[in-house]
């Protein structure tokens, strides 16, 4: 996934995205590639700590030159957590933090969506609801969505799996 | 939101460990920047009072303390000399100018000077009201007095013996205040000036009804005394020769003023090099503790900075968040510790207004506060620059698989 999302360069073989070979890219065309078309949902979610919900959220739109209140307005509506926008990200609950990662996600619109096991730390209800969440935001935003999972509760939700 | 705000945004997060670089930071600016003024200060304030005196006549004594009671007024007199040796010495004919002044009493702690007209002149000092002094008892008083003092035109001083307040007070000396001087920044400020006969006359007075039950009568005027006798020369030459003249064939002593503060100078000038020297030391220390600070924080915000990165931000935009950081810390502590030395500048200026009658104020900022400027910027980007690189060549991919 780290390939994918061109955190990391592969040692041979070539990697193609969106018509554009990620390990031809130097790092600095890497960073511009995925803040243009990328979003990526951890795990473990991760924020900037000493920014509020929507202070993150506003980094992330200023890191791929974007600046719009309403769609961060928008999506955290969406996801139902607009009334923590003016938390720090400490004060939130499990499910909330996962919710604001999938924000950070797709804030800035990307063509795909990475997921690296978002539901592992989860309950079946949350997890489900994750999910769900997440297709619902890549067909909203006509995002492509690939979830790296092990979680075998994820398989009924898509058509399309890989095994290895 | 941008990199820079990010950059304030983190320093407040952790206001308590970010405030002790700070501390250490404003502290050692703060003690370099105070001495700096107040050194340039005192300095300027000396020579201010210096101009035209070449030398200074008394009686013997120590050198110093010659020439802080008759040029500053800070100290108490060696003693009184003859008024005819004093004459001779102002015809020899390398004397340019000179002018005789005497001590003897104060009003309210402040000093009465028996002193030419020419003394006034000396100083600059211009009458803002009232008028110059024709009579014996009538007073010129400096803008520090009559402000202080609340003292204006016409009121009557009744003057009390010595230098200090509590001496014994004169029932006869009423002076009258005939003139209010303008501020001339220098010494007459903070002075009370008449005429030298003023001083005769009540000392006399004085004299009379002390001896009057022994009988003496006897006082001349051969046998009056002045203080000090402030002497220009007519060639700077003179500088080197005419002192030791004076001071080896005669019982008066002559006492170089720019030679007497330049040696005050190096006597304090020591304490205040040691001082410096710790002060820098202080700066130093705060520059590993920004750096030790930065560079646990980095490692709290490993996963942090790692999203920033996997939202797209550069390595390079990181890096300069970094030393942004530090440099927003270091920028801060110099301006703070500016304010602290100007804090600390009043307050010794009105401790020693208290004291010694001196006031030094100004605000302006020293050519070396720049070169402080700049070391507080040198240090802000040193000590960011190891945890700026580390952030620089941080592995994303490893960083986040270890979460």
């Amino acid at each position: 996934m780290h390939l994918l999302a061109g955190l990391l360069k592969s040692n041979s073989g070539s990697i193609k995205l969106f018509d554009k070979e990620l390990n031809q890219m130097s790092s600095y065309q890497l960073d511009s590639f995925r803040k243009n078309n990328i979003g990526i949902v951890f795990q473990r979610p991760h924020f900037v700590n000493s920014l509020t919900v929507k202070e993150n959220l506003q980094l992330a739109q200023y890191i791929a030159n974007k600046n719009d209140n309403n769609r961060i307005e928008s999506i955290l509506k969406n996801l139902n957590i607009f009334e923590k926008s003016n938390k720090k990200t400490n004060q939130l609950s499990q499910g909330e933090k996962q919710r604001v990662s999938i924000a950070l996600a797709i804030v800035n619109s990307p063509k795909l969506i990475l997921a690296d096991e978002p539901t592992s730390s989860l309950d079946d209800n949350n997890c489900s609801k994750v999910i769900k969440l997440l297709k619902k935001q890549a067909t909203d935003f006509g995002a492509q969505l690939i979830v790296i999972t092990h979680d075998s509760r994820l398989k009924k939700h898509f058509k399309k799996s890989i095994e290895l | 939101m941008n990199i820079f705000k990010l950059s304030i945004k983190n320093i407040f997060n952790k206001p308590l460990s970010s405030s002790i670089s700070l501390a250490l930071l404003v502290l050692g600016v703060g003690i370099i920047s105070l001495l700096l003024q107040l050194n340039t200060l005192i300095k300027d304030q000396m020579d201010n009072n210096l101009r035209g005196i070449d030398m200074v006549v008394g009686a013997k004594g120590s050198p110093l303390q010659l020439i802080l009671s008759s040029v500053y007024h800070i100290d108490s007199p060696t003693g009184n000399i003859s008024l005819a040796e004093a004459e001779t010495i102002s015809n020899n004919r390398m004397v340019g100018s000179s002018i005789k002044i005497l001590y003897g009493d104060n009003y309210k702690g402040f000093r009465i000077v028996g002193a030419e007209k020419k003394f006034i002149e000396l100083y600059k000092g211009v009458i803002k009201e009232g008028k110059d002094w024709d009579n014996p008892y009538e007073v010129l008083v400096g803008s520090k007095v009559y402000e202080k003092l609340k003292i204006n035109l016409g009121d009557e001083l009744i003057s009390s013996h010595g230098l200090r307040e509590t001496g014994q007070s004169h029932d006869e000396g009423t002076f009258k205040v005939v003139g209010l001087l303008k501020p001339s920044n220098s010494v007459i400020d903070q002075l009370i000036i008449t005429s030298p006969q003023s001083v005769w006359d009540i000392h006399e007075t004085h004299d009379h009804d002390e001896h009057e039950n022994e009988n003496e009568h006897e006082h001349e005027h051969d046998n009056r005394e002045i203080t000090a006798m402030l002497i220009k020369f007519k060639s700077p030459m003179n500088i080197i020769q005419f002192p030791r003249q004076i001071n080896e064939n005669t019982n008066l002593q002559a006492a170089v003023p720019s030679y007497e503060i330049s040696r005050l100078f190096k006597l304090f000038g020591f304490g205040i090099e040691t001082l410096s020297y710790l002060a820098y030391l202080i700066i130093i220390v705060s520059g590993f503790s920004l750096f030790i600070n930065l560079f646990n924080s980095m490692r709290e915000r490993k996963y942090e900075m790692a999203l920033i990165r996997t939202l797209g931000a550069s390595r390079f935009q990181l890096s300069t968040m970094i030393i942004f950081e530090s440099l927003v810390l270091t920028i801060s502590g110099f301006i703070l510790g500016l304010l602290f030395s100007r804090f600390g500048v009043m307050f010794v200026s009105s401790l020693m207004e208290e004291s010694i009658n001196y006031n030094l104020k100004s605000f302006k900022i020293l050519n070396e506060e720049y070169w402080l400027l700049g070391l507080s910027i040198l240090i802000g980007i040193v000590s960011s620059l190891i945890p700026a690189i580390q952030v620089y060549k941080m592995n994303i991919s490893k960083i986040l698989a270890d979460a």
